[in-house]
């Protein structure tokens, strides 16, 4: 019996060992509480390890957790800041297309003013000399436009059209030295010309000394010179001088069209006038 | 030169024992908190189970299967009794099939561990139907059993070859 024992000793320990637990499934399956005799020894003996091993894992886990957080973050940054720069260069573009219908807005209010019609032009270029202030325009004698035409932009006066092509045409702005636009102080209708300067400013030229003007009186075109519409702003009078050898005033006129910065501008017929005029 | 076989059995017993309770507790406590972060749990108990059924087969080998199923019961809150029939089930297969099966080429030995939880499973099952729980396991293990077995090979390589060198015998048959 001993040797029968010892030699199948495996099987009948499995046996023992498939019974043994096979009780004990059935028991607790069915049980409504755990029979484990050992179990509760067992759990607090594995308590403090598995405290250890979850804690550690834990960490693990965050740190590991973070690495990953920080590519996606990383990756994640990149698309944002790409689809920022992208928002970025549309909000520009509103601003751009916003700023330039304001313009253009303002030129066609003015068209509607003068009753006429007018071209409306594109500044291509500037003339890159100092002493000669000339803008090149878009718009030439195909679009209507002719030499001697006056050039004008909501906020005044911008000078007149000296050379025309087909398709371009070169203007004289009031601020070149050799410009001259007959004008009017409006406050005291005291005439004179206005003229550039050296210096890309304006004077007005030719104002008797017994002819009343105060700095901030507004200078605008008097339309004698069949060039320019009357009425049109030229600007405002910044100084006054006299020299008691000279025969004239010395008034200097701060213009009102922002010459050095209009894109847009409005070209206008010779001798036109005011609508209702 | 030969040590007396009792000798050799005792040395045998003295070494595996307390390298069978490292592995079994390493394995359950990694088995039952961080693999919790893995997207699928290795069941490195099978894997266990297997070796003691290829390289211990003894009554102390399925004491061994037994205990490591018991304490993963206790641990994983299954109940009692479930795991330690499936792993004594697995040994005791494991220990039949290794006695017919020439084990040294690594591929048998993934067989039998695709055996050992293809036997796991059916004590699931088996267990589950005899606890009138077989809607809650049935389609758990079916549908699951082809992963647990594909975890499980890729592992046992790795697993056995801890275990191996961590034993001062060659116990290759």
């Amino acid at each position: 019996m001993q040797r029968l024992v010892n030699r199948h000793r495996v099987i009948l320990s499995c046996g023992f060992f498939l019974l043994l637990s096979l009780v004990l499934a059935a028991i607790n399956t069915r049980a409504t509480y755990q029979i484990d005799p050992v179990g509760v020894l067992l759990l607090e003996v594995m308590h403090p390890l598995q405290v250890g091993v979850t804690a550690v894992s834990q960490r693990a886990e965050r740190v590991w957790d973070r690495y990953v957080s920080l590519w996606a973050v990383h990756e994640q940054n990149e698309v944002l800041r790409q689809r920022l720069e992208a928002l970025e260069g549309m909000a520009q573009q509103a601003t751009e297309l916003d700023l330039t219908n304001q313009r253009l807005e303002k030129l066609l209010t003015l068209r509607e003013e003068l009753g006429v019609n007018a071209v409306a032009a594109h500044v291509v270029g500037r003339s890159p000399v100092a002493w000669v202030q000339t803008v090149v325009l878009d718009k030439g004698e195909s679009q209507g436009i002719s030499k001697g035409m006056a050039v004008l932009v909501p906020e005044g006066v911008v000078g007149k059209v000296t050379t025309v092509s087909a398709h371009t045409a070169r203007v004289q702005l009031i601020s070149d030295p050799n410009s001259g636009v007959d004008a009017l102080v409006q406050r005291t209708r005291t005439r004179g010309i206005a003229a550039g300067t050296l210096e890309g400013g304006c004077t007005l030229k030719y104002v008797q000394r017994g002819d009343e003007v105060q700095v901030g009186d507004q200078v605008v075109t008097s339309g004698l010179d069949d060039i320019f519409p009357k009425g049109q702003l030229i600007g405002t009078v910044a100084r006054v001088g006299t020299k008691d050898s000279r025969m004239f005033q010395d008034v200097e006129v701060m213009l009102s069209a922002e010459l050095s910065k209009m894109e847009e501008v409005l070209v206008v017929a010779p001798g036109l006038v005011r609508a209702g005029e | 030169m030969y040590a007396p076989e009792s000798d050799v059995s005792r040395e045998k017993n003295r070494w595996t024992l307390p390298l069978l309770l490292c592995s079994g507790i390493s394995a359950i406590l990694l088995q039952t908190t961080a693999f919790h972060y893995l997207p699928w749990i290795p069941d490195l108990l099978l894997i266990l189970c297997v070796y003691l059924g290829i390289y211990h087969r003894s009554a102390g080998g399925a004491a061994g299967a037994f205990f490591l199923g018991y304490g993963l019961d206790t641990c994983s809150g299954v109940p009692v009794g479930m795991n330690a029939f499936a792993m004594s089930l697995v040994f005791a297969g494991v220990t039949a099939l290794s006695r017919c099966l020439w084990l040294t080429n690594p591929l048998s030995v993934l067989f039998m561990v695709f055996v050992a939880v293809v036997l796991k499973t059916s004590a699931f099952l088996f267990l589950g139907a005899f606890g009138e729980i077989t809607e809650v396991f049935q389609p758990i293990v079916a549908r699951y059993v082809m992963w647990d077995a594909t975890v499980a090979m890729v592992l046992t390589p790795l697993v056995f070859t801890l275990l191996y060198r961590s034993e001062p015998f060659d116990y290759r048959v």
